[in-house]
């Protein structure tokens, strides 16, 4: 009982504590919605970038051409090597051959190999250059497709371009002629290097935000315990324990920390929802998320963010108040 | 009981502000301390609510051993001694009635026992009457009674007085005194420091005297006859 008439009754004096000191709580709560919103929209905006690497086609996948047969073995099927007396190839660079698909597949960081056959190429080269193009007036997919089949091997997003070299010589001792693999090394290492360099500057961004909001949050509640320090004199003398003289300017921090959090986030979707992605849409940039899929993580952060401002400011300005 | 053998205690530049004090106040007892400014006489009673710590040798307040005392029992033994000040330390923006009531509350007392506390430490104090009054608009001597009250309110063993008459006129500082006879007389244990070598002389009290950190002389109260009036003029010397 004793508990709970203490716990309202440090509510109360937190909530007293924030109308008593106005401006000083009105600071604090600026500061507080200003860093998170500023740290929010910018993890925001490198979570869409690095989505956008993830997805993008072509980056992290290679294309293994196979070789066209000689014009003699027209009509022959692969299996007819075996009547010759060259020695049997361990796999197949001319035709599809499951065993050569798994040999691919097993290889390090490899997480798919699908066979496009010079039909299903050339269907997807009129997919995307439309159905009018120029070539079709050239080329028939049956008579003469100039498309080679190929498969298409796709990696592990963040397989860096070492391992990308590896699994392109694995592929070229498997007989295929280093000509015949395409890969997009340079393109990918630059993407990495971009998003490397946006994830570092994004993580030094916050942790000086956040840094700086504190402090300030530590001064503002500094000036406001300035103010009340005859009143923790006075609790200190008359027997008050350290915890019951803290926790009034712990909950008022809390409360402030809680506030802003709301605040932040409120502000967060207007700016997410209707000025930068329409923005973003506006140049076609990237492609951006919808603010609800962020709706839960930023509402955890932010609240995090403020409780732990306010809770960590008001604990280490007020000890210089509880040596009396 | 306070008892302190052979105390020092030392500012943190090393120079000492009580050196070798042995002294023991019994239970119930009323004792004035008295000594120039400078002299140690707060320092020693900010030993006694821990406020300073002791430097060297033995110090008992109310059971508790003050050269070992760890921080988180402070607020217990506070709660065994009422501390008032020269300036009153009231909180100007709350009633009478609040600024005891709040004392009460930041111990952890309920809002039920706090009704039932206040009004009658108010009467004790001749302050009933002005229960829901602010302290801006009373009396230093109305004031000082204030503190008194909330000094008494927890109910300690141990009253301190750092110079209660500092800030008020003579006619309420004899007054003042009267109060702290009485609530001596509810067997509470009262320290009275002060410069008011009037008041100390008009009453028959056990007088400590401290000089550059020593006590220079420590006079029992006379005994007084059985049927003698009960006050003495010029009964100690200081």
């Amino acid at each position: 009982m004793r508990l709970i008439n203490n716990f309202f009754f440090h509510i109360g004096q937190g909530v007293k504590g924030i109308f008593r000191n106005p401006v000083m709580s009105t600071a604090s709560l600026l500061v507080l919605v200003c860093c998170m919103v500023v740290t929010g929209t910018f993890a925001l905006i490198i979570d869409n970038i690095n989505k956008n690497f993830e997805a993008l086609d072509d980056v992290n996948k290679m294309i293994v051409w196979l070789d066209e047969k000689p014009e003699a073995e027209d009509g022959e099927v692969s299996g007819d090597a075996e009547e010759s007396e060259a020695p049997k190839p361990q796999y197949n660079v001319h035709t599809q051959d499951d065993k050569t698909q798994k040999a691919i597949k097993d290889l390090e960081h490899v997480t798919d190999v699908v066979f496009m056959s010079k039909e299903e190429a050339f269907e997807e080269f009129v997919a995307s250059e439309g159905s009018d193009a120029e070539f079709l007036e050239w080329f028939d997919p049956e008579e003469n497709n100039p498309l080679r089949a190929s498969y298409r091997i796709t990696f592990e997003a963040g397989t860096d371009t070492e391992n990308i070299r590896y699994i392109k010589k694995a592929i070229a001792e498997m007989g295929f002629k280093e000509e015949n693999i395409d890969e997009n090394i340079d393109l990918y290492d630059s993407l990495i290097n971009v998003k490397g360099a946006l994830t570092t500057i994004g993580i030094w961004l916050l942790a000086v935000l956040f840094i700086v909001s504190l402090f300030i949050i530590m001064n503002s509640t500094r000036m406001g315990l300035h103010s009340r320090r005859e009143e923790i004199q006075i609790m200190r003398y008359v027997g008050a324990t350290n915890s019951f003289v803290r926790a009034p300017f712990v909950i008022e921090g809390i409360i402030i920390g809680i506030v802003s959090a709301a605040i932040a986030l409120g502000i967060q979707y207007y700016l997410y929802a209707h000025i930068i992605s329409s923005v973003v849409r506006q140049y076609a940039l990237i492609t951006i998320a919808p603010f609800n899929n962020y709706l839960l993580f930023i509402s955890v952060a932010f609240a995090a963010i403020g409780i732990f401002a306010g809770l960590f400011g008001s604990v280490i300005s007020i000890r210089k108040y509880m040596k009396v | 009981m306070i008892e302190l053998k052979n105390v020092s205690m030392f500012y943190e530049d090393g120079n000492p502000a009580l050196r070798n004090i042995d002294l023991t106040i019994e239970d119930k007892e009323f004792v004035f301390i008295v000594g120039q400014s400078g002299a140690g006489k707060t320092t020693l009673t900010k030993l006694i609510i821990a406020e300073e710590r002791v430097s060297d040798g033995e110090m008992y307040v109310n059971g508790f051993k003050m050269h070992r005392l760890r921080k988180r029992k402070i607020p217990k033994l506070r709660r065994s001694i009422g501390m008032m000040f020269q300036d009153f330390r009231l909180f100007e923006d709350k009633t009478v009635y609040e600024n005891l009531a709040f004392a009460m509350r930041v111990v952890g007392a309920r809002p039920k026992e706090i009704k039932q506390r206040v009004p009658h430490v108010l009467s004790l104090v001749g302050l009933a009457h002005r229960a829901k009054s602010y302290p801006s608009k009373m009396s230093g001597g109305e004031k000082q009674r204030v503190a008194i009250a909330r000094a008494l309110i927890n109910n300690p063993d141990v009253i301190i007085a750092d110079e209660p008459t500092g800030n008020v006129d003579p006619e309420m500082s004899k007054a003042l005194f009267e109060l702290f006879m009485r609530i001596n007389k509810l067997d509470k244990t009262v320290i009275v420091v002060t410069h008011d070598h009037n008041m100390v002389n008009y009453y028959n009290k056990r007088v400590i005297t401290i000089a550059d950190g020593h006590i220079v002389s420590d006079v029992p109260a006379k005994k007084e006859p059985e049927a003698a009036p009960a006050v003495q003029e010029g009964g100690t010397a200081v």
